[in-house]
């Protein structure tokens, strides 16, 4: 190799080192500089009413977006035709690409207005209108990521449970799934942080008060959305607010990575 | 002989059930884009105008993007195939990679945020969208450019080298065909996620760069979070663009995938 091509060569090694070293640096070094430059106190009692706003939104999605996500895994690795399979696994993945402002969009045009129709009192700013969305755009990170733990369950599990005269549907429920436990516990933990991590739905469709209730019918802040709203709130300051962006940047940033690096480590398992 | 077996109440039910949970996200953005279509017919056609700017800027946001994120993970990839790093460094940088994927798209925003308010402000505002952009999308496209390395076979790279073929021919001649159909699956995919990131950008737009950034996502937030007169169908118009134009681009990696695999490769 010639002595440029080599030099070349390791610029570059050592710049795919760099980068991501600098990045996760930075993320844990600034914002924990901007959360200790606040002081505890104060960053704690500011966080709680968006802790509870996550919960409760993430809550909803969880309660409508696992069953779902696990029953469509099931359909598509244990019922469907292999034709139905090539049709509908396509079809999952333009939900998956769609963006968040589209599904905000559904979330207040279509959503609300609908949820309102049957349910009174509910504000036009709510929790059960986002938390909803956020659950149905779960399902197809939660079915595909389920299916793949359906998928390693052995073959010769399921022909042994067949052989023995057990239908399909109690193969499913008394094999495989709890063959691929795990499995789908790790699917619902990182389809958990990827809901958690969505801020748009919620800072359009939720509102920006950060108030302390459990109340799906009225308006809240979660933390994502908190970081999103900061701005439409704050626009006309003459500087951001750093503190508050880093405090709650790294209370999400640990959930986050809690329930990401837990789901991943149980995969690995 | 072929055995025939009875479908029961129970199976068909369930079925039905999976059947209709998979199609109920796209159920419900077919419902969204309906209601957008409406809206746009409604709307006089002058007040359309205001688009250009947010294609042109979400254009270049993508194209600048998505070309910074395939270098950074391109030399993050070589960093981690190299022979000269140890066990320990791999398994450190695996690590931030897994991380690195796990951070919420709306931090890279606070992050930039930050940087800037600590004295980045010279720095373009297209730079730093794109900055921004290619950060998002850095960790997918390492898995990418790792599995288009991977699906060549390790016999095939070692018998290129043995028959005396320079890295510059391996790569032309063993890698190339068979990966670039991986890497452009890979990179249609993180242009589809570029042309919808939001989150990252409302935090730059809403300070810095009011007047500097444009993007199709950021006109319909502006539409949905103001509501100004007209707000709802300009943001059904962007609602409409961002679905096409997404949908378009993962329907092109659909299909190069499935030519690929009809191909049996």
């Amino acid at each position: 190799m010639a002595p440029w091509a080599a030099w070349l060569q390791s610029v570059v090694r050592v710049l795919g080192v760099a980068w991501p070293a600098l990045l996760c640096t930075a993320f844990i070094g600034l914002l924990g500089a901007g959360v200790i430059d606040d002081g505890a106190a104060a960053s704690v009692r500011n966080l709680l009413p968006l802790t509870l706003g996550s919960a409760v939104t993430v809550g909803v999605a969880c309660v409508v977006g696992i069953p779902m996500g696990l029953l469509s895994a099931v359909y598509i690795s244990e019922l469907a035709s292999p034709r139905a399979r090539r049709v509908l696994k396509p079809l999952q993945t333009f939900s998956m690409c769609t963006p968040a402002v589209v599904w905000a969009y559904a979330a207040v045009m279509v959503m609300t207005p609908a949820l309102q129709q049957w349910m009174s009192g509910l504000q036009d700013d709510n929790a059960l209108s986002p938390g909803i969305v956020l659950g149905i755009m779960m399902v197809p990170t939660m079915s595909m990521l389920s299916e793949n733990a359906l998928n390693a369950v052995s073959n010769d599990v399921r022909e042994a449970a067949c052989a023995l005269g057990a239908a399909p549907l109690a193969v499913v429920r008394r094999v495989v799934i709890p063959n691929a436990q795990r499995g789908l516990l790790a699917a619902s933990l990182i389809a958990l942080s990827r809901v958690l991590a969505e801020g748009v739905v919620v800072a359009v469709a939720c509102g920006h008060p950060a108030v302390m209730t459990a109340d799906v019918r009225m308006s809240m802040e979660s933390l994502s959305s908190h970081l999103l709203g900061l701005n439409a709130q704050d626009a006309l300051l003459s500087q951001p607010p750093i503190a508050s962006l880093a405090i709650a940047g790294m209370a999400l940033l640990a959930v986050t990575a809690l329930f990401n690096g837990l789901g991943q480590w149980w995969v690995r398992q | 002989m072929t055995l025939h077996r009875h479908t029961t109440a129970g199976e068909s039910v369930v079925a039905a059930l999976g059947f209709a949970t998979v199609l109920l996200p796209l159920g419900l953005l077919t419902v969204a884009v309906v209601d957008a279509l409406q809206r746009v017919v409604a709307t006089p056609l002058s007040m359309h105008s205001t688009w250009l700017p947010a294609l042109w800027g979400t254009a270049r946001l993508v194209g600048v993007g998505v070309a910074l994120s395939l270098v950074m993970s391109m030399a993050m990839v070589m960093a981690l195939e190299s022979t000269h790093q140890s066990n320990a460094q791999r398994q450190l940088m695996k690590g931030m990679q897994v991380f690195l994927s796990g951070v919420p798209p709306v931090l890279y925003g606070v992050l930039m945020a930050v940087m800037v308010f600590g004295g980045l402000r010279g720095v373009s505002t297209q730079t730093l969208g794109a900055m921004s952009v290619a950060m998002v999308l850095c960790p997918s496209l390492v898995a990418t450019v790792r599995r288009a390395l991977r699906s060549v076979p390790e016999d095939e790279w070692a018998a290129a080298h043995a028959l005396g073929g320079t890295p510059v021919m391996v790569l032309a001649v063993v890698l190339g065909p068979r990966a670039i159909v991986v890497l452009a699956v890979g990179v249609l995919r993180a242009v589809g996620q570029a042309i919808g990131l939001c989150a990252p950008l409302v935090l730059l737009w809403a300070w810095w760069m009011p007047e500097g950034l444009h993007a199709l996502p950021l006109v319909v937030w502006d539409a949905l979070t103001v509501s100004a007169e007209g707000g709802a169908s300009l943001a059904a118009a962007g609602v409409l663009m961002l679905v096409g134009s997404t949908w378009l681009v993962n329907g092109m990696a659909l299909a190069v995938n499935r030519g690929w695999d009809v191909d049996g490769q």
